[in-house]
């Protein structure tokens, strides 16, 4: 090696840097597939086992039908083999927003767990107990009434749980309060949990029987005196590596151990129940039978409102019609009122006008006597006078005289004392003299008598005078009275004309006030019909709250009842008290985890195979090439004295280069892309938190092995052909190839029938065989890729539905566990399943996981044992089928049915003998038949067989199988009526439950629920990988193939322009020839799918599935469809590079 | 107006920093039906000015005008329908495809052409009766040459351009090849032009047009042309 050769080489590389990395590429995507998905498996389950190892996941759950006390979590804890024991226990409630019930993504009840937790436990805490959380954001509750919830619920549905916000539940026909302290949380952290790895928490006896959310809150929350669940930690599990058999072995065996020894543990705890639940349950019936009263006496209550309500709303009506009449009467009257007025008042007006005539004539006649008046008032004035003075005059004569007379008689009688007195008076009258002798008295009284007389006289005199005036005043006296007539005359008109002045006023006004009076009438009546719409929707609404309100009560007396009859059940069962074991397949998604990544294994195998082939053609055309264009200098070197060795070694060491830096760039990208793409990918379905990539050794070194024998093998195959040649020969120009007569031409009629440019195009095909093959075999990978993929998709994305479903195998819509079981030939047990309208069959099953063994399969299969009530009726809840025909299979005693895939994975057909082995006690049976069946591995026997083969007196049926009406068996279609279906469904597993018999019914749409969503997933994810890796094999060898056929055909393709082909045309040219490998590709590449297909999914497979194995019509439309989309593509990036071919390269001369 | 007319056209390639004029103000014009012959010795430029009358290299200023439309100024694809309908060619390497046999690669040809001759007549009028069904690689460069012509003559052009046809053969298939040509021009009255640097062509060409360092320096018209069969070199 020198120097020269060295810097040659690297030359080389530079020169034909786009050969050379073509080849980088194919060998980077054969390695990089092929590490990538090698790792995916070993990369996926290592990741989750770190994460499982940290949180300490539990390796065995045991549940019971009478929970566990502190007692049993002691017992279960001495027990050898047991690491640790961590009682847990939750609740299932629903959630509410606003009082209204929130609905879970499938349009169910949304049902929310609530998981006690020890909060001093979390990860890191140092403590020993089982499924720790890790606190990722926020912090641990302190409050009884706060929680946390998973990163993954926060982080999928922010809207319910995001920290802060507050979730409200209610129990599902049942008090949550008897369980927990309280009904709404407050959300204060996220936590990583390794008890849900998947987006699917299984199933619920709540709601729509799905599980949609959980949270965990402080344990001293719970009520309870019991616990739910015991996880249970086995010593040395940690050590081995989770999904691996060294692990299950080692947990099955603590498993088997605890089965064991749960009777009398189990019925100690029952023991201990019965004495406490009977007291408690005496207790509740009184206490129901108080709340029934109540509730009665509410309902009463309500009836008699609603009744009054009713009354009102039907008098209501008549009421309104009166008053309105009223009404409307009151304004009628008012405007006949007013009509009145309105004459009235023109009467009086003329009544009026007449008197105000004669007034104002009156009027007139008395102002010709302007004075008489005051004359007359004069006059009278005077004669007043007068007469006064008279009367006084009279008055005097009259006391005079009577004076006289006393003072005459005192005279007579000459007392002196009565004539003082006498005197006294007279004196007042007459003056009295100075002498008072008896004499001078009596003179004086005669002067007196004589002065009265005198005055008398006087008197007489003005009394006539006075009445001759008063004669004459009265003439006067009819014209002053007229006067006075005439004044009041005035005032009165003056009165009347005010009072018709106020009459028109009011009758002005009447209109407007009437028409008021309407307006408010209307106004009202208005009111009054809305008031009395009011209360007639009031009274139809009422019927309806009432019937809520009696629904709502005789509901709280139902879940009351229900509570008795739970404890009343619970007190029944007591005696059939069990445990429930599993392992951590009770974690939902779990298993399903191990299987993916088990899965995605398997599909490694298929691209190293084709792609390194496909590398190892790539670089034998492009090394043929080089060293063809390099002949000369070959052959010049080989003159030159280099020996072989060395002249290979420049084309040994490109192709080395080229396949170490493919495999670097490819192990780089695939150890992490693939894993980490597919994990993502992965990771809406399941929660482990984050991915890291790993190397692989082991993988790392076949693929570089791979690659570089793929690689430096194809040039050691065309160098040393060209250097057996001798110098000269080297130097001599290859002879071009010559054109030849292709086979087809020996077939003159077919020959004949091509047009032109078919002929050429058929011919140029067959020029160059080894492009030919090549293009084709690309093509053909590509399809066959694609096949495989879509393939793929089909085989695990149909499994379910072949399964499970209306026609499929296990037509059967659930089964029901019981808690005794049911004797052959008890058909009283049965009642229970007596559902009209609900179950429209049912089947008693004994049902039992057991071993499978042969002396051949040298190892035991987990297998499901089911043996029917009854072998004639099985068939409608389990299609017993040819796996090959199709065909119903003859259920009878002869022996054991068991599953194609059993079959096939022992190596059994019918009338070999398998071992089965149930605890202690083992059978071997004869195969009678092998049935179709796709999940796990079912084997059937009737029971007369199971009685005969296991020594038993009489099958103990432990489950039922259900077949629903069809009103309950909706699955899909409109989502409504699905629900409606899913809801009806978990009713009928509440009211199967509550019964005594019944531990839990489950339905096969859970268990298809379950694993629908990984196995859309899994499709997803394959067909992705395939069709990348089929696009980029399909683009690497095309594109390369086109470039060097393009290469080598440069002067063909400019002679042929400056012809004048258009350029199209001249693409044509080529692509005629591409078209045909392309369609040849395709058809080989369909063909070679198939069994390609078949293989993988055989590989694919694992233990407990039997995925379908024949190919959807669809599948081929794709695959043919995607191809033709990848070399459509690639041609019209090659119609660029033919485009831009000069012209001028037609006249360079031949090298 | 000639058939053919070259005005003043220049033509330059730019190599790096380097221009290089390959054909400098180059003016000469060619009647309809003569044979015309372009004689220059390598790097006169005479090649250059076949692509650009062929539709094959386009030109840095002036305008070559073929029967009265401007070609300089054609759209690429109307300089296809150009090159598709009224030109023929004539490679000094023949160009045969060599996956065809002769008869095919005629017929290759007259497929393009809206008014083409019978391919098995051309060939039989270039000699090649017998050899029809025969690829490039079993016939002699002379009989590849016919062939050639025998493909350019087949769509019946207007023009016929031919690159050094007898470069790449001996004198007795040259001067074949050369009495097909001339026999070409005067029976059908098509158009033909030759390149080439043996100046000893020149008495049998109606118009001779010799070049020098990418100029033209002298066309001769030849009213007497020879015959090829009295021509020597």
């Amino acid at each position: 090696m020198t120097k020269a050769l060295l810097r040659d080489t690297l030359r080389a590389i530079r020169k034909t840097f786009s050969r050379f990395i073509s080849i980088v590429i194919i060998v980077a995507l054969g390695v990089g597939f092929y590490a990538g998905l090698k790792a995916v498996s070993p990369n996926m389950k290592g990741t989750a086992d770190a994460f499982y190892h940290q949180l300490h996941m539990a390796d065995i759950v045991l549940t019971s039908t009478v929970g566990f006390d502190l007692e049993d979590v002691r017992r279960v804890q001495e027990e050898s083999g047991v690491s640790y024991v961590t009682p847990s226990r939750y609740i299932d409630g629903l959630l509410y927003k606003d009082g209204v019930l929130e609905q879970s993504m499938s349009g169910t009840a949304y049902v929310l767990r609530i998981i006690g937790y020890d909060f001093n436990t979390l990860e890191g805490s140092g403590s020993d107990r089982l499924n720790q959380l890790t606190l990722v954001d926020g912090r641990r509750p302190y409050a009884p009434n706060e929680c946390v919830v998973s990163v993954y619920e926060s982080r999928n549905d922010p809207l319910h749980y995001t920290i802060g916000s507050v979730l409200t539940l209610q129990g599902d026909h049942e008090d949550l309060l008897d369980a927990v302290k309280f009904t709404e949380y407050t959300i204060v952290g996220t936590v990583y949990t390794p008890e849900f790895v998947s987006m699917e928490l299984g199933a619920s006896q709540a709601g729509g029987g799905e599980l949609s959310g959980y949270i965990y809150v402080p344990d001293d929350d719970f009520q309870w005196d019991y616990y739910t669940t015991l996880y249970v930690g086995v010593t040395g599990a940690g050590e081995s590596e989770a999904y691996t058999p060294e692990y299950e072995a080692k947990v099955r065996q603590v498993q088997e151990r605890l089965d064991q020894i749960s009777l009398p543990i189990v019925q100690a705890r029952a023991e201990r129940l019965r004495e406490t639940i009977g007291p408690q349950l005496e207790e509740g019936k009184a206490e129901l039978e108080v709340k029934r009263k109540e509730a009665e006496e509410k309902l009463a209550q309500a009836r008699e409102d609603l009744r009054k309500l009713k009354d009102g709303v039907a008098n209501g009506t008549p009421e309104y019609e009166r008053q309105k009449a009223e009404a409307e009467k009151k304004i009628e009257a008012a405007k006949k009122e007013l009509e009145q007025g309105r004459i009235d008042y023109d009467k009086n007006w003329k009544e009026y006008e007449a008197n105000l005539a004669k007034y104002n004539e009156g009027l007139a006649e008395a102002e010709k006597h302007p004075n008489a008046q005051a004359e007359y008032d004069e006059a009278k004035n005077k004669l007043d006078i007068a007469e006064s003075n008279l009367d006084a005059a009279k008055y005097m004569i009259v006391g005079a005289r009577s004076a006289l007379k006393v003072a005459n008689n005192a005279l007579t009688s000459e007392n002196e004392e009565r004539i003082k007195n006498a005197m006294d008076i007279l004196s007042a009258y007459v003056p009295i003299g100075e002498d008072h002798s008896l004499e001078g008295l009596r003179a004086q009284v005669a002067e007196g008598e004589a002065k009265l007389a005198e005055q008398e006289a006087a008197y007489e005199e003005g009394k006539k005078e006075m009445d001759a005036k008063k004669a004459e005043l009265a003439k006067v006296e009819p014209l002053i009275k007229q006067l006075e007539e005439l004044g009041k005359a005035g005032e009165q008109l003056q009165k009347a004309r005010d009072q018709l002045m106020a009459a028109k006023q009011k009758i002005d006004n009447g209109p407007a006030e009437i028409e008021a009076a309407e307006a408010r009438l209307a106004e009202e009546l208005q009111k009054a019909q809305k008031d009395m719409a009011y209360y007639q929707d009031l009274a139809s609404h009422a019927d309806e709250d009432y019937a809520k309100a009696e629904a709502d009560a005789k509901q709280q007396i139902a879940d009351a009842e229900r509570t008795i009859r739970r404890g009343e059940n619970l007190l029944l069962s007591l005696p059939n008290a069990q445990w429930l074991l599993s392992d951590r397949d009770e974690f939902a998604g779990y298993t399903n985890y191990g299987q993916t990544a088990d899965n995605m294994k398997s599909f490694a195998l298929v691209f190293p195979v084709l792609f390194f082939l496909i590398a190892a053609l790539v670089s034998l055309t492009t090394m043929t090439r080089m060293v063809e264009d390099e002949r000369m200098q070959l052959g010049v070197l080989k003159a030159a004295g280099y020996s072989a060795g060395a002249i290979a070694f420049k084309y040994l060491f490109y192709a080395f280069t080229a396949g170490f830096l493919g495999s670097v760039l490819g192990m780089a990208l695939g150890f992490t892309l693939i894993p980490i793409a597919i994990f993502q990918a992965y990771s809406i379905l399941y929660l482990i938190p984050s991915m890291t990539p790993a190397f692989y050794l082991g993988t790392a070194a076949t693929g570089l092995g791979a690659a570089i024998l793929s690689t430096v093998g194809a040039v050691v195959f065309s160098v040393l052909r060209s250097l057996r040649l001798r110098p000269a020969q080297l130097l001599r120009p290859k002879a071009p190839k010559a054109g030849k007569r292709v086979f087809l031409e020996r077939i003159p009629p077919l020959w004949a029938g091509l047009s032109f440019s078919n002929k050429v195009t058929v011919r140029n095909l067959l020029r160059n065989k080894k492009r030919f093959f090549m293009t084709f075999a690309g093509i053909m990978g590509c399809t066959a890729l694609l096949l495989t993929g879509f393939g793929i998709g089909n085989s695990i994305g149909t499994m379910l539905g072949k399964q499970f479903g209306a026609d499929s195998i296990m037509m059967f819509d659930g089964q029901a566990l019981l808690t005794a079981p049911i004797q052959r030939g008890n058909t009283d047990a049965m009642k229970v399943f007596d559902q009209p309208g609900r179950i429209a069959a049912s089947l008693p099953v004994y049902m039992k996981n057991m071993y499978a063994e042969t002396e051949a399969f040298g190892r035991q299969l987990k297998i499901t044992l089911a043996v029917p009530a009854n072998a004639q009726t099985v068939q409608d809840f389990v299609q017993l089928k040819d796996p090959k025909s199709g065909q119903a299979l003859k259920f009878d005693s002869r022996g054991i049915f068991i599953g194609a895939k059993t079959a096939e994975l022992m190596n059994l057909s019918v009338g070999d003998e398998i071992t089965i082995q149930a605890g202690s006690v083992r059978a071997k049976i004869p195969v009678a038949g092998i049935t179709q069946n796709y999940v796990y591995h079912y084997a059937y026997l009737a029971p007369e067989a199971y009685e005969h083969f296991f020594g038993v007196e009489a099958t103990q049926f432990n489950a039922v199988l259900i077949k629903l009406t069809p009103e309950l068996a909706v699955y899909d279609g409109a989502r409504d009526a699905v629900n409606a279906a899913k809801e009806a469904r978990t009713q009928l597993s509440r009211d199967l439950t509550d019964e005594a018999e019944v531990i839990a019914v489950v339905y096969n749409a859970s268990i298809i629920d379950k694993v629908g969503s990984m196995i859309d997933i899994m499709s997803s994810v394959i067909v992705s990988v395939f069709t990348i890796a089929a696009g980029a094999l399909a683009f690497v060898v095309l594109y390369n193939l086109n470039n060097i056929n393009i290469y080598e055909r440069i002067r063909e393709l400019a002679t042929i322009k400056v012809l004048g082909f258009y350029d199209l045309e001249a693409s044509m040219y080529i692509y005629r020839e591409n078209l045909i490998i392309t369609i040849l590709g395709i058809v080989c590449g369909l063909a070679l799918g198939i069994p390609i297909h078949g293989f993988v999914i055989r590989t694919a497979e694992i233990e407990s599935m039997m995925f379908v194995r024949t190919l959807a019509p669809m599948n081929y439309v794709w695959s043919a469809l995607i191809t033709v989309v990848f070399a459509v593509g690639i041609n019209a990036l090659m119609h660029k590079k033919i485009k831009d071919i000069s012209m001028v390269e037609s006249l360079k001369s031949v090298e | 107006m000639s058939f053919i007319e070259f005005e003043d056209v220049c033509k330059e390639y730019v190599m790096g920093e380097v221009v290089i004029r390959a054909v400098d103000r180059v003016d000469f014009t060619i009647e309809e039906g003569e044979f015309a012959v372009i004689v220059g010795s390598s790097g006169a430029g005479k090649t250059t000015v076949l692509n650009i009358l062929g539709g094959m290299d386009s030109v840095t200023s002036g305008a070559v005008r073929v029967d009265g439309s401007e070609i300089t100024d054609l759209s690429n694809r109307k300089l296809i329908e150009f090159r598709r309908n009224q030109v023929g060619f004539v490679f000094q390497f023949y160009n045969l495809i060599p996956n065809l046999t002769a008869l095919e690669n005629v017929e290759i040809a007259t497929q393009l052409s809206q008014d083409p001759l019978l391919p098995q007549d051309v060939l039989r009028s270039v000699g090649l009766e017998d050899r029809m069904d025969n690829f490039p690689a079993q016939l002699s460069g002379g009989e590849q040459q016919r062939v050639s012509i025998a493909r350019a003559l087949a769509k019946n052009p207007r023009l016929l351009l031919c690159d050094e046809p007898t470069g790449a053969l001996d004198y007795a298939t040259g001067k074949q090849i050369l009495q097909l040509l001339q026999d070409a021009c005067r029976e059908t009255g098509m158009t033909v032009i030759v390149i080439t640097h043996n100046q000893a062509i020149e008495p049998i060409a109606d118009r001779v047009i010799r070049m020098r360092s990418g100029g033209v320096y002298q066309v001769n018209c030849n009213p007497a042309p020879m015959d090829v069969a009295d021509i020597e070199w």
